[in-house]
């Protein structure tokens, strides 16, 4: 997967009782957009589904809070306003950065899999393999 | 072959199945994972097992563990080398400060993140020991209740069809928000945090004699609604009476077989009586409260001078700041769970009322399975106050307990242990002396992800109609996400409670059926 895989993407790991979510891309942001449609993946099928609001939310900390921070935000979203997101777009600013999501009532999409509880930071990564290459990793507990 | 560690005087080999290799079924291996490239894998490193009895096995104290690892488990439920990290887990939780007697595995251990789900640890208090949020999990407080009907099966069985439609529509499940109580306000919420499951008996929702039977009078003492944020209690306003998703579930069962008469009496329990289990936490709430405090005490752990193997242990002194803290919301979030199993019950007996008539289910007991408590215990003949961790693993306080209701004092603590979906639940008691600071199992536990568990079976509907062949009536949110569930997910619950029984850590009084399921 290393030397084949496209220049963004994401997929799911077994874990016995947890989900691993993986993502890359050729920046921190685009490997961090990612990694939260990885989270959507497991919870609703969304490809093609509109978006109803949008949110904005400045983020700060290292990479891999970064990653964390961001996760937990979509997360939030899921109990606080049954919501997913169904677009994603992160931009970086000197101290962050900033994500955009664009969210749908979990009513108009297909939920799937157990809703997610909270980011572990066991085996939690997120860092430039090398120059253009970015990869993420986090455990989400469900 | 590499390898990976002892059992007694056999070598366990990474390869292929050979000589003294415990043979089980293949899981996905970690190794094929990414991210294994940036954790230690150094095989030397990895703990050794001796086996001290058949279903008791020791981890050697080594490198920063300040106490051995204890694994109560038979061959069979050994966790599987290839894929299941948690012993690992169980010496780095050996590492924490002030850890006192072992770090314990149950017969249901497996792999979690920092602690292994199946893991209990004790820290003493007055030797700066810590409290570690990763030391209970997300799910607060998450923990099973058992309530008994006035009726048997034969009265049941002609609207045991009616009465699972009944309870699946007024039980709420699944993913997002929607509960019994709907949207609650601020000001009820700190009642809710404050009071639990008495706050909810005082609006009307159960009855008094309910809190008899719940572990703590259905409300932990000391939460601070103070140390739960607001995004906690945002996840949670509208969650209030829901049972989630993943393993959590309420059945209807049946009494299969009476195991110990005089104890089985004693809970009101008789063989084919109808109860039902109900199994759920804390919800968005509490698991906001855990990820607040780890994220709070890594950034306290430098001043402590405290450094953990596995980020997901950071943890605090239980006397500081950020202990205190922490205890005080999790309290407040082990509140809100009973509070939620409290009127599920309420819900539960509604529908109970509409089909059969009755609605005088009574509670047999409520008890969590992921919680951090503060507890007197015996070691080395002198008492010790101790934070006691139990992350996937059920207090089980022996018979003579002074923290147990007078009637049920003689027999000692009920314990609840869940099996997987479609196959039998077992009531226990808690058996003396006590044994891992009074703890037991809290499930089947998992052996295969939810992924591994969908590619194995044939699909929702399938599982479904085989269940109901075998006279098992499902409502499920989300048929296509119900072989996650299956019961070849998970470890045999019969060989589970036998090593409990072996152990020492429980004894068997019921074993339940289902009869029914209701799942998110």
């Amino acid at each position: 997967m290393t030397t084949t895989a496209p220049e963004r993407g994401h997929a799911i790991r077994a874990h016995t009782a947890d989900e691993i979510l993986e993502a890359w891309g050729p920046t921190r942001e685009a490997c961090l957009e990612e990694a939260v449609l990885a989270l959507v993946d497991t919870v609703a099928a969304v490809r093609g589904v509109g978006w109803s609001w949008h949110r904005e939310v400045e983020l700060a900390g290292t990479d891999e809070e970064l990653l964390v921070a961001l996760l937990e935000e979509v997360i939030y979203h899921l109990d606080a306003s049954s919501a997913v997101p169904v677009r994603v777009r992160v931009r970086p600013r000197a101290s962050g950065v900033v994500a955009h999501l664009w969210l749908t009532d979990l009513q108009r999409v297909t939920p799937r899999g157990p809703a997610p509880k909270g980011v572990s930071y066991s085996q939690l990564a997120l860092r430039e393999e090398s120059p253009g290459r970015w990869r993420c990793a986090a455990t989400i507990d469900v | 072959m590499t390898p990976v560690g002892f059992i007694g005087t056999r070598m366990l080999t990474a390869g292929p199945l050979g000589p003294g290799v415990l043979d089980r079924q293949p899981s996905r291996s970690v190794h094929d994972l990414w991210i294994e490239d940036k954790v230690n894998l150094d095989t030397a490193s990895r703990p050794q097992l001796v086996e001290e009895s058949p279903v008791r096995w020791r981890l050697e104290r080594r490198d920063a563990m300040r106490v051995p690892g204890l694994v109560f488990a038979s061959e069979r439920l050994l966790p599987d080398v290839h894929g299941d990290r948690s012993l690992e887990q169980v010496a780095n939780v050996a590492t924490l400060p002030g850890i006192v007697g072992a770090s314990y595995a149950m017969p249901d251990v497996h792999w979690g993140y920092g602690f292994p789900i199946g893991g209990v640890a004790a820290t003493e208090v007055a030797a700066d020991g810590v409290v570690s949020p990763g030391g209970v999990g997300f799910d607060i407080s998450c923990g099973v209740r058992l309530l008994a009907a006035p009726f048997e099966q034969r009265e049941l069985e002609p609207r045991l069809a009616a009465l699972m439609d009944g309870l699946a529509a007024v039980i709420p499940r699944g993913m997002g928000g929607g509960g019994v109580w709907g949207d609650v306000d601020a000001g009820e919420l700190e009642l809710i945090l404050t009071g639990g499951a008495v706050y909810a008996v005082s609006q009307g929702r159960g009855e008094p004699e309910d809190l008899q039977r719940c572990e703590d009078g259905g409300q932990l003492a000391g939460a601070d609604p103070g140390q739960v944020s607001e995004r906690a209690c945002r996840r949670g306003s509208r969650q209030v009476g829901s049972l989630g998703s993943g393993n959590h579930f309420l059945e209807v069962q049946i009494v299969d077989r009476v195991l110990d008469e005089a104890t089985a009496a004693v809970f009101g329990l008789h063989a084919g009586q109808v109860c039902v289990m109900i199994h759920c936490g804390s919800r968005g709430l509490g698991h906001q409260v855990c990820s607040d405090h780890v994220r709070t005490m890594r950034e306290a752990m430098p001043r402590y001078g405290i450094s953990v193997p596995d980020p997901q242990l950071a943890c605090a002194p239980v006397e500081s700041p950020e202990g205190s803290g922490y205890l005080g919301a999790l309290a407040a979030a082990a509140n809100y769970a009973r509070a939620n199993r409290q009127l599920l019950t309420e819900a539960t007996r509604d529908a109970f009322a509409r089909v059969t008539g009755r609605r005088d289910l009574r509670l047999v007991y409520d008890v969590s399975h992921n919680l951090a408590k503060i507890e007197s215990h015996t070691l080395d003949s002198r008492r010790v106050r101790v934070c006691v961790h139990r992350k996937g693993a059920t207090r089980a306080f022996p018979a003579g307990s002074a923290d147990l209701p007078e009637d049920l004092r003689a027999v000692g603590q009920p314990v609840l242990l869940p099996g997987s979906m479609g196959t039998a639940s077992y009531v226990m008691v808690g058996a003396s002396p006590g044994e891992a600071f009074a703890s037991t199992a809290h499930g089947a536990g998992r052996t295969m992800s939810r992924h591994e568990a969908k590619r194995r079976g044939h699909g929702g509907g399938v599982l479904r109609d085989e269940l109901a062949a075998l006279g098992i009536e499902v409502r499920a949110g989300s048929l296509r996400d119900l072989p996650e569930e299956a019961p070849y997910a998970y470890k045999d619950v019969e060989e589970v409670v036998s090593v409990c029984e072996l152990a020492g850590l429980s004894r068997a009084v019921a074993r339940m059926r289902p009869v029914g399921v209701v799942k998110g």
